[in-house]
């Protein structure tokens, strides 16, 4: 079943172009890379899937119901969740709480506070922070408040998830613990995953198939074999070849 | 404390208060009057503006509609149904101004609010010009044990909505929306809507209050009913006592009229440095307020 597809989409800046005729389909359970170098358009696709920003062009299509246009809240309730690349936990609530307020709003239905905080308490301990439950995001380390962000969607029952370098910044083993956790919790929720890296070792035991922007643009798509295989998403990263 | 003790504490307290106007003098009736018309202005604007961190320098607004509401149906309305009515008023004017204020934050909206807040007082003042009157008499007013027991209903009122609030679900929204609002929004919260709903509920009190104290005052001058000294106060008493907890406001009303009484009859010329002298070493020592700090001590362990 196709959960999520991509016709067209744009977005313009006044008059820079940030992103340009993007189309590709997600499959319900698949887990999808999100690839280009830096400003090649990565974080904006997900603002304007997640709502965060409206698209210029193109539409966008969500279980069957168009969504370009709706608000982040209205996407969250239909069961979108995002991370965010620069953490933004919710710095006067406690670990706890953070993950309990995803859990009493997010995908509707919505839960009684009960069955939210029940929900609260399984997902500190899936994501390994139940020992940190009491203490403020300030006090976290990077790979704890990046488990923090992830935990916070999670709570929101999302069908699709979009993650948005969770890797980045962290260290060989912590990197490792969080892709772990990655497809653990992937597999616990049935959820759907796009995520964005630039690691490709982790792209590639991860994801099924992966899409390639630069400038704006889709240049490649297909699995991270074939794609890293690909000249023109080499000559994307590390500017043409000499010849 | 449990919510089981609290309830009982809140009751004794309710029931001790209820009776003070058959033991006190009129000069103590009229101090707990004030100690409680400005604990029910306080926990209603930070039921709003506490927990959502957009500070509202404008509530004295609300006040004034209510005030205004009142002198305008006097010997037209029976009074009770007068400061319905002017609760009414208050919050559909706070729901209209909500639309278009709520969309900025930080210092544009406290200068926006403050702003309207002028504004409208001037617009009352050309209507009451206009109209030929300056000033109205309200000969005939209930007595001062009523108006008492009428502003302890209020303050009653505002304490349980604002525990209310910070218990339920729309309470974890509006906190989550002070935190960080795009944060908020990712997760589920219309925070619009959330913000729009929390300031229209914070101006419905502070409206009915001010119908009451139209009574009180016997008469109804707009510079008066709608002073931004009212807004100052306001703010004032959220800082000192902490506006995250409804035991914050109360205390911090409290304070301020208890420190008034003091100073205000034997320092009248250095009331007001001190006031804010007392409100700088608060925003700069203790921002959290009274309560804020001894909810700290009691459990350091958080932070």
């Amino acid at each position: 079943m196709m959960l999520l597809r991509l016709e067209g989409v744009g977005k313009n800046y006044g008059g820079v172009t940030a992103l340009r005729g993007l189309s590709f389909n997600v499959a319900a359970g698949e887990i999808v890379g999100l690839m280009g170098a830096n400003g090649a358009g990565k974080t904006t696709a997900f603002s304007l899937i997640a709502g965060t920003q409206r698209p210029s062009h193109g539409e966008i299509w969500f279980d069957g119901k168009r969504i370009d246009g709706k608000r982040a809240h209205e996407l969250s309730r239909l069961g979108i969740g995002r991370t965010f690349q620069l953490v933004r936990p919710f710095g006067d609530l406690t670990v706890r709480e953070n993950i309990a307020v995803g859990a009493l709003y997010g995908r509707q239905p919505a839960p009684s506070r009960a069955v939210a905080e029940a929900r609260a308490e399984e997902i500190l301990n899936e994501v390994h922070l139940a020992k940190l439950s009491d203490r403020l995001p300030g006090t976290l380390t990077l790979a704890q408040r990046k488990r923090l962000e992830i935990a916070r969607a999670l709570a929101t029952r999302p069908r699709l998830l979009l993650l948005d370098e969770v890797l980045a910044g962290l260290n060989a083993a912590e990197a490792d613990d969080a892709f772990e956790m990655i497809r653990a919790v992937h597999a616990a929720h049935e959820l759907t995953i796009i995520i964005i890296e630039h690691v490709m070792r982790a792209l590639m035991r991860l994801c099924g198939r992966v899409v390639v922007l630069h400038h704006g643009e889709k240049i490649a798509e297909g699995t991270p074999q074939d794609v890293a295989a690909d000249p023109r998403v080499v000559d994307s990263y590390f500017g043409a070849r000499a010849s | 404390m449990s919510r089981g003790s609290g309830i009982v504490l809140a009751a004794i307290a309710l029931g001790a208060l209820g009776l003070v106007p058959v033991v006190a003098s009129d000069y103590t009736l009229s101090v707990a009057l004030n100690f409680l018309l400005w604990s029910a202005l306080a926990l209603s604007w930070s039921l709003f503006s506490g927990l959502s961190g957009y500070v509202s320098l404008g509530h004295a607004v609300f006040y004034g509609i209510g005030a205004y509401v009142m002198v305008v149906c006097w010997q037209v309305l029976p009074i009770w149904s007068a400061v319905l009515l002017a609760g009414l008023a208050g919050g559909v004017f706070a729901f209209s101004l909500g639309w278009p204020c709520l969309r900025v934050r930080g210092p544009y909206f406290v200068i926006l609010t403050f702003g309207i807040a002028e504004f409208t007082k001037y617009v009352v003042v050309t209507i009451e010009a206009g109209l030929g009157r300056t000033g109205r008499l309200l000969i005939g007013t209930p007595s001062l044990a009523a108006l008492y027991e009428a502003v302890l209903v209020l303050a009653a009122l505002s304490f349980a909505l604002f525990a209310a609030i910070r218990r339920s679900r729309i309470g974890a929204g509006i906190i989550a929306i002070r935190a960080d609002e795009t944060a908020a929004e990712s997760i589920g919260i219309n925070t619009n809507a959330t913000k729009l709903a929390l300031f229209t509920l914070s101006a419905i009190i502070p409206a009915m209050a001010g119908a009451i104290m139209a009574l009180r005052a016997t008469y109804f001058e707009p510079m008066q009913a709608f002073s931004p000294v009212t807004s100052f106060t306001i703010v004032t008493i959220g800082i000192l006592g902490g506006a995250d907890a409804p035991p914050g406001p109360v205390l911090g009303a409290g304070f301020l009229v208890l420190i008034s009484e003091l100073l205000w009859a034997r320092a009248p010329e250095i009331y007001m440095i001190l006031l804010g002298i007392l409100l700088v070493i608060f925003v700069l020592f203790v921002p959290e307020g009274i309560y804020g700090r001894l909810h700290l001590l009691a459990k350091p362990a958080r932070r």
